[in-house]
């Protein structure tokens, strides 16, 4: 298993079906995003995109079908096992808002570390480090609050890293920037990511930011997938 | 860390929950306050009289021979005659007896008639017995021993004259002018209603009622002299303390003093009666209580409203944690320590609040009403109550932290915007 856990796709869905109160929001026969691989989710609102990323991430497990990540089924593990292993491997930034903005930059850090390190005593070390490489050595120990935004979304990026995740999330993270700090930041994200070898999932519905991605896939056309519905088991 | 986060958190909102604070704290004070008074009150109630076996009186009601009596409030419906007092002081089972003769006043003090046995065998508090400030017992019939507040307030020192009124009220339009009285001695403060009593000789009680009748001076004035020469021996007196000489004598003495032939006569047990005048006011201080705890449960409540009511607020920030990979219950964990947070520094300022209101009021107490409240407001059972109301908290607080829990589980990675 873990020999070839590297040969594992980092995400495959397999006749997912998802919604709330019978409504059906999600309808995947097979979705697959390979180790490494940055691709690009084009979603509007109200696509399912949301709903996508709770599955992936672990929040929520679905109805019907098997949600894998790095070859770990999440639908077998609990609550608290999810809980633990998104905090383990994966990377999450926001649209905004993805700081606590009453905690310093520096303790921002250190409370993903909490949940996502084992070895804790040299997590300040790493978190420091991590920040210097991104330009944000002065901003240590500033309030949350007190950073622009393009400020914020980069400590979330350091965030995101610190666990050295093998998959990074990314929902809308530039949608608030101007597009001279969108560029900058999807590229300081490429460079991070491929620093650590992580997979990238960057949703946006801003169809433009397709051309930086290897590979782009369409919410509409993800989330209604009927064709291999009951066939394939 | 998750302390850190809490107490951060909790900074970060301190402008609502600065009002939540305030009134947990004055809740807390209030209860604290309270429930000290209520001991205070109880403890310097049981330490008026002691060491006396027995209270003997007209036939009336026990509470009310004990006030009249020992607390100087309201009049006897009777008096007893000094035939029954002597035969008392005779019985081959009492120790002492002290007479004890009630009526008069000066400023609104309760003026006593009684005598040497007064200052030797009464007792207060832990079997205390009254000490000379200044001055010693009066000698002549015009010399008086006045209480510690009653020369405090009324500024007398040794030596000063003072008239008696006749009467109890603060303010009554008889005086017993034409005979001045001469401080001889004041006492220390006892805590006690002795403290606002003016004490004089039975000798002077007779002598300044020489020529009254029914509450009213006659034609013919007898001057202070001229009583001096008359026999001052009392015809008849109020009440009379009695001590034994073995308490297992007293249900004996007690059961023949009521059942004396020659006169209705009321013997008390002063422990007795003080348990049953302090069950009657136990109803307002027990009232006192539930209002305070029930002021306390509506501060509680106010705090849960308040923490509910922020979760709104707070999607962001229950939306950011579970994505660093917070569990459900670390967020349930997070909200409960935002409220040990909360309660412990409103019993830590509420206690506070309480010891600096006791230190500051401590004078005016004593000075003002003779109530001699100790500054320490802790009792033995205070961090039990202190662990109560921490325990009432979580348990309300359960309920935002249930909510935050919840909702991470059912909103996932929504963010409000």
């Amino acid at each position: 298993m873990e020999q070839s856990k590297n040969a594992l796709p980092a995400i495959l869905l397999k006749n997912v079906k998802f919604g709330w109160d019978d409504k059906p929001l999600l309808n995947i026969g097979d979705f697959r995003v390979e180790r490494g691989e940055h691709l690009f989710l084009y979603g509007a609102s109200g696509s399912g995109k949301t709903s996508l990323l709770n599955l992936l991430v672990g929040i929520n497990i679905p109805q019907q079908g098997d949600v894998q990540i790095l070859g770990q089924s999440l639908t077998g593990l609990s609550q608290r096992q999810r809980d633990k292993f998104r905090a383990q491997h994966m990377g999450i930034i926001f649209q905004q808002f993805n700081l606590i903005t009453y905690l310093s930059v520096l303790d921002n850090l250190l409370l993903r570390a909490e949940f996502a390190i084992q070895n804790k005593h040299n997590a300040k070390q790493q978190a420091i480090g991590l920040l210097s490489s991104l330009g944000l050595s002065e901003l240590l120990h500033q309030k949350a609050q007190h950073l622009s935004v393009g400020q914020q979304q980069r400590v979330a990026i350091a965030r995101a890293l610190i666990n050295s995740p093998d998959i990074i999330i990314a929902d809308e993270p530039t949608s608030a920037l101007d597009s001279d700090n969108r560029d900058a930041f999807i590229e300081l994200l490429f460079a991070s990511a491929r620093a650590v070898n992580a997979t990238v999932v960057f949703v946006s519905h801003d169809k433009t930011l397709s051309r930086f991605f290897s590979r782009s896939l369409d919410m509409r056309i993800l989330a209604a997938e009927h064709i291999q519905e009951p066939a394939q088991c | 860390m998750l302390i850190k986060l809490a107490g951060l958190s909790l900074w970060n909102r301190r402008i609502t929950l600065l009002l939540t604070l305030v009134s947990l704290t004055i809740s807390i004070a209030l209860v604290l306050g309270i429930d000290h008074l209520r001991n205070q009150a109880k403890e310097s109630f049981s330490k008026t009289l002691s060491g006396t076996d027995l209270i003997v009186g007209a036939r009336s009601g026990t509470v009310n021979l004990l006030l009249y009596s020992v607390f100087r409030i309201g009049n006897a419906t009777n008096n007893i005659t000094w035939q029954s007092y002597q035969e008392l002081e005779k019985h081959s089972a009492v120790d002492w007896v002290i007479p004890i003769s009630l009526g008069d006043s000066h400023h609104g003090y309760r003026v006593l008639g009684t005598n040497e046995a007064y200052f030797a065998h009464y007792q207060f508090g832990q079997k205390q017995h009254l000490a000379f400030a200044e001055g010693k017992i009066f000698e002549g019939v015009y010399d008086v021993v006045l209480g510690a507040e009653v020369a405090q307030k009324l500024g007398y020192t040794l030596g000063d004259k003072i008239i008696v009124a006749h009467g109890s009220g603060d303010i009554t339009l008889s005086k017993h002018d034409d005979k001045p009285f001469t401080v001889s001695g004041i006492l220390q403060p006892t805590g006690t209603p002795v403290d606002r009593t003016v004490h004089l000789s039975l000798a002077a009680i007779e002598a300044i009622h020489l020529g009254w009748q029914s509450g009213v001076q006659s034609n013919q004035k007898i001057s202070a002299e001229e009583a001096i020469k008359q026999d001052l021996t009392p015809t008849a007196i109020t009440a009379i303390f009695v001590g034994l000489k073995s308490r297992s004598t007293t249900f004996a003495v007690q059961q023949q003093i009521n059942e004396y032939a020659d006169e209705p006569l009321q013997a008390i047990l002063p422990g007795v009666a003080l348990t049953e005048l302090w069950q009657m006011l136990a109803m307002v201080e027990n009232l006192l209580a539930v209002i305070s705890v029930l002021v306390l449960v509506a501060a509680l409540l106010g705090m849960t409203t308040s923490l509910l009511a922020a979760m709104n607020e707070r999607q962001h920030e229950i939306a950011i944690l579970r994505s660093l990979g917070a569990s459900a219950r670390y967020l349930f964990m997070l909200i409960e320590l935002e409220v040990l947070l909360v309660v412990s520094s409103a019993l830590i300022f509420g206690a506070a609040v309480l010891s600096l209101v006791l230190v500051a009021a401590h004078g005016y107490l004593a000075q003002k009403f003779g109530l001699f409240v100790s500054i320490n407001p802790f009792h033995s059972y205070t961090f039990l109550g202190a662990g109560l109301v921490i325990l009432l908290a979580l348990l309300l607080g359960a309920l935002p932290a249930f909510v935050a829990y919840k909702r991470a589980l059912n909103k996932g990675l929504t963010q409000a915007t």
